[in-house]
């Protein structure tokens, strides 16, 4: 049970902060979203290995799905979930073609993917076109901003346990396999392009979910605002930061950035973004195995509850 | 019909040659260290700012601040080869360099916008236009196109009767046995990400010959992505690859809006764009590497 | 009726033909040795024969049945396993985690839960002399553990046919005796047939059953070890020179 305390005890953190007052209510939400979006990520790109520059196309098809429903009358609670499902049909078809890609043909694909979207939307004038859905008077009135940070709080303990599942299941096995070496990993039985194709739906589900979380509180759908490549950057380097494979990690990462963001932002304005570049490209060289993974280096006893 | 095609075609290739030249860095870097250079965008954005530089403070054309371009290029590239990138070939994810050159590519942006700031900057550097009654090209198109197809000259000769070019190749096509004949792999290595870098400052200050007026931090981003495509259509691991990568896309973006056009319901502007990534998409799948590649 | 046939198999490379033609047979039970000099085809065989690569013509029977174009994973699950011969082990798992990946892959596919795949693993460690390194990272071994890592790892997939590609490169005389001798038990106990790249004459002498000799992509003798090493034709491939086979055979 030791395992699973620095879960409980950072979720319980998150809800006790949320119900201080309004403002703290939403860097939680966002802190929840960030948390999402890279736990899902992770199960494909620490598990996996696959740099998913794509990841936040389903987000948008998430909100877009959400956006088309709820205008036809239908319940939003009903239509997130139908978002992550969408999300995650998409994610089958996308994933049989681009999956037998390997490392940067993978990462160059699915970060072409994003712009591409959002152009077949604005040029193929689809779902309203560069000028989106506007949701606000079918939404004001059950909008309450309590309930979409529960939404998001929910959807990262259902990943944390999925993940931790995973990782002591055979598809984690697999995935882990064919991440250090997919030819001996082929050799030795692995089914490569069924366990990378289930890891790619399982990564899509929970953005879609939340894409209609985000269409919800900002009520209205458009490419430019749900189908933005700076959360599939975040979600990948939330994801390095704290620690790609692990549990814990992006957790945690997710934490940290947030706070970076607000220290960066309060003594640094402007320059957030080169600073933060730097930090990154120190990162990527002297942690690459993220900050869970160099305390479990240099504290063994970590290691247990921190997997 | 004829006239409309003609146009489409002579700008499609001369605009297409220069992306082709912006794009060789990026496949040469590819081709020696396996190395996404996603830090691309930001040496292209720095060559075309080498460019106005040049013109508000020299009074050089474009084409004459090419080697000043070429230079600083260089001497960048092995400023971040020798800093950042020799470290990170060793590294057992393969993904290290993508990810440090894309957060690199960020923080440089950033950097150009606290120095300069967001405004479009331009270089109107215009001599009027060659053509005849129903065709007419600027004549700036016409020199940067010349300039470009000299360069690539020049590219050619350095890659084949020079040492430095056979070592390069080497090293593309097998560095160990490079290293058995004597190469100096290291820098070899330094000396092919420098070039690859020069060669992307020079794409940007040939840019913006064709964009007079856009000259901003970011507009290494719609590049980049024109670069990949260019890049992955032509043969990542082929200089020669970028070339006809950036001759189809030329190509495709002039013919594209046209045709378009006939299609009801598409707007040819916002459409283009995908088409190129759906040709990036499908070349991906179906022939990686390209159509001058290797695997 | 042979385990695994391989008929008429071609396979190019650009301009280079690797394979010319290769056919051979290997018989159920038996340990075949499988050598030639540098280049000759060897490794490219086994990736045929793993399906890592799509002959351009000819067939691969396994079994009496066609798998020429089956995947590598099904191939494996249906019984074939091979050891590579730079080992490649999954750098970032623990040495049973490796074993554990093809005991739950392999041929048990679907069949085994991850509880009594690791008992099954760690058996295996038992056999090739790992056990007491089951935990560590697999990227700390020596060479010697690699080598045995990678028999484990084909051990795990509780294949039929095992192939070993220059499983004894590398290894002290007394490390290689050890291997044969754990060889020649996974044979007898647990009725693997072996396919044996090696270049280490000795080794390869000693303990196969056959012998098939490959020289530019085509085989040119067949037989017991002690036929081989009479075959003029071979010790001219090793020697380069006819008159010193000759010397080297009449001997």
């Amino acid at each position: 049970m030791k395992r699973y305390l620095v879960f409980v005890v950072i979720y319980l953190i998150l809800i006790a902060l949320s119900l201080v007052s309004t403002a703290y209510l939403e860097v939680i939400y966002y802190i929840l979203f960030l948390m999402v979006i890279s736990q899902s990520l992770n199960i494909l790109m620490g598990f996996g290995g696959l740099y998913n520059f794509g990841h936040a196309v389903f987000i948008g098809i998430g909100a877009y799905a959400f956006a088309l429903l709820v205008v036809q009358g239908i319940n939003p609670y009903i239509s997130m979930i139908a978002g992550g499902v969408l999300s995650s049909v998409v994610a089958l078809l996308i994933g049989m073609v681009t999956l037998r890609l390997r490392g940067p043909y993978f990462a160059i694909c699915t970060l072409a993917i994003v712009p591409a979207i959002k152009y077949l939307i604005i040029g193929g004038k689809i779902a309203g076109g560069a000028a989106g859905i506007v949701l606000l008077r079918y939404l004001i009135e059950a909008y309450n901003p309590y309930i979409l940070s529960y939404i998001l709080l929910s959807l990262s303990i259902i990943i944390t346990i999925l993940t931790l599942k995973i990782s002591t299941s055979p598809l984690g096995y697999s995935l882990k396999a064919l991440r250090e070496d997919h030819d001996a990993a082929l050799t030795s039985g692995v089914d490569a392009t069924r366990c990378r194709v289930i890891a790619f739906i399982l990564s899509a589900l929970f953005p879609g979910v939340a894409g209609g979380v985000v269409a919800f509180k900002i009520f209205w759908v458009m490419p430019e605002t749900v189908i933005d490549l700076t959360w599939s950057v975040e979600a990948i380097l939330i994801v390095l930061l704290g620690g790609s494979g692990t549990v814990t990690g992006p957790i945690i990462g997710a934490l940290i950035y947030e706070a970076l963001k607000d220290l960066l932002m309060r003594y640094f304005p402007g320059l957030q973004l080169l600073i933060f570049g730097l930090l990154v490209v120190a990162l990527i060289s002297v942690a690459p195995e993220g900050i869970v993974g160099l305390l479990g280096n240099r504290f063994k006893k970590l290691r247990r509850i921190l997997i | 019909m004829f006239e409309l095609a003609f146009q489409v075609l002579v700008y499609g290739l001369i605009i297409g040659a220069v992306y082709g030249l912006a794009t060789m860095g990026l496949n040469l870097i590819w081709g020696v260290m396996r190395v996404v250079n996603f830090t691309h965008a930001e040496f292209l954005t720095l060559g075309a700012y080498t460019a106005y530089w040049a013109w508000v403070l020299l009074g050089l054309n474009p084409i004459a601040s090419i080697p000043l371009s070429a230079l600083l290029g260089f001497a960048v590239g092995l400023l971040v080869f020798y800093v950042i990138i020799y470290k990170l070939l060793f590294s057992p994810d393969i993904h290290s360099t993508l990810v440090a050159t894309f957060a690199l590519g960020i923080a440089l942006a950033e950097l150009m916008k606290v120095l300069w700031t967001a405004d479009y900057r331009g270089v109107p550097w215009a001599l009027g236009v060659i053509g005849y009654s129903w065709f007419s090209i600027p004549t700036t198109y016409v020199i940067a196109f010349t300039t470009c197809v000299l360069i690539i000259l020049a590219m050619y000769l350095i890659l084949y009767r020079t040492y430095l070019g056979k070592s390069i190749r080497a090293v593309i096509w097998d560095p160990g046995a490079a290293a058995i004949c004597g190469v100096n792999v290291k820098r070899t290595l330094a000396i092919g990400f420098a070039l690859g870098s020069a060669l992307a400052f020079i794409g940007g200050s040939l840019i913006v010959v064709y964009l007079p007026t856009g000259i901003n931090p970011y507009m290494g981003h719609l590049y980049l992505l024109k670069c990949f495509v260019i890049a992955v259509v032509g043969g990542l691991g082929n200089p020669w690859g970028a070339l006809v990568g950036g001759l189809v896309l030329g190509l495709i973006e002039q013919a594209a809006p046209t045709l378009l056009g006939f299609i009801p319901g598409v707007e040819p502007l916002s459409f283009t764009p995908f088409i190129g990534f759906l040709a990036l998409i499908i070349v991906l799948l179906v022939r990686p590497e390209g159509i001058l590649g290797k695997r | 009726m042979a385990l695994l046939s391989v008929d008429n198999v071609v396979k190019r490379f650009g301009g280079v033909i690797a394979l010319r033609g290769v056919s051979l047979n290997i018989r159920e039970g038996e340990i075949l040795g499988l050598i030639g000099p540098n280049g000759s085809g060897k490794t490219t065989l086994v990736n045929v024969i793993t399906g890592v690569y799509h002959p351009d013509s000819g067939k691969v029977m396994f079994k009496g049945e066609d798998i020429t174009r089956t995947p590598p994973h099904i191939r494996c699950r249906m019984g074939i396993a091979r050891t590579y011969q730079i080992p490649r082990p999954f750098n970032n798992l623990t040495v049973l985690e490796n074993v554990v990946v093809s005991v739950l892959n392999g041929r048990r596919h679907g069949k085994v839960s991850v509880d009594e795949a690791k008992e099954l693993a760690e058996d295996i460690l038992e056999v090739v002399g790992l056990s007491k390194f089951k935990e560590y990272p697999s990227k700390s071994l020596n060479a010697q553990g690699r080598k045995r890592l990678e028999m484990a790892r084909a051990l795990g997939a509780e294949p039929e046919l095992m192939m070993l590609d220059e499983c004894l490169a590398g290894l002290t005389p007394s490390e290689v005796s050890e291997m044969l001798i754990t060889i020649k038990r996974i044979r007898d106990e647990k009725k693997i047939t072996i396919l044996m790249i090696e270049h280490l004459m000795h080794a390869v002498m000693n303990i196969s059953d056959r012998v098939v000799v490959l020289n530019e992509g085509m085989k040119i003798a067949e037989g017991k070890p002690e036929e081989i090493a009479g075959d003029i034709k071979v010790a001219e491939v090793y020697f380069g020179d006819r008159e010193l086979a000759l010397k080297f055979v009449k001997r």
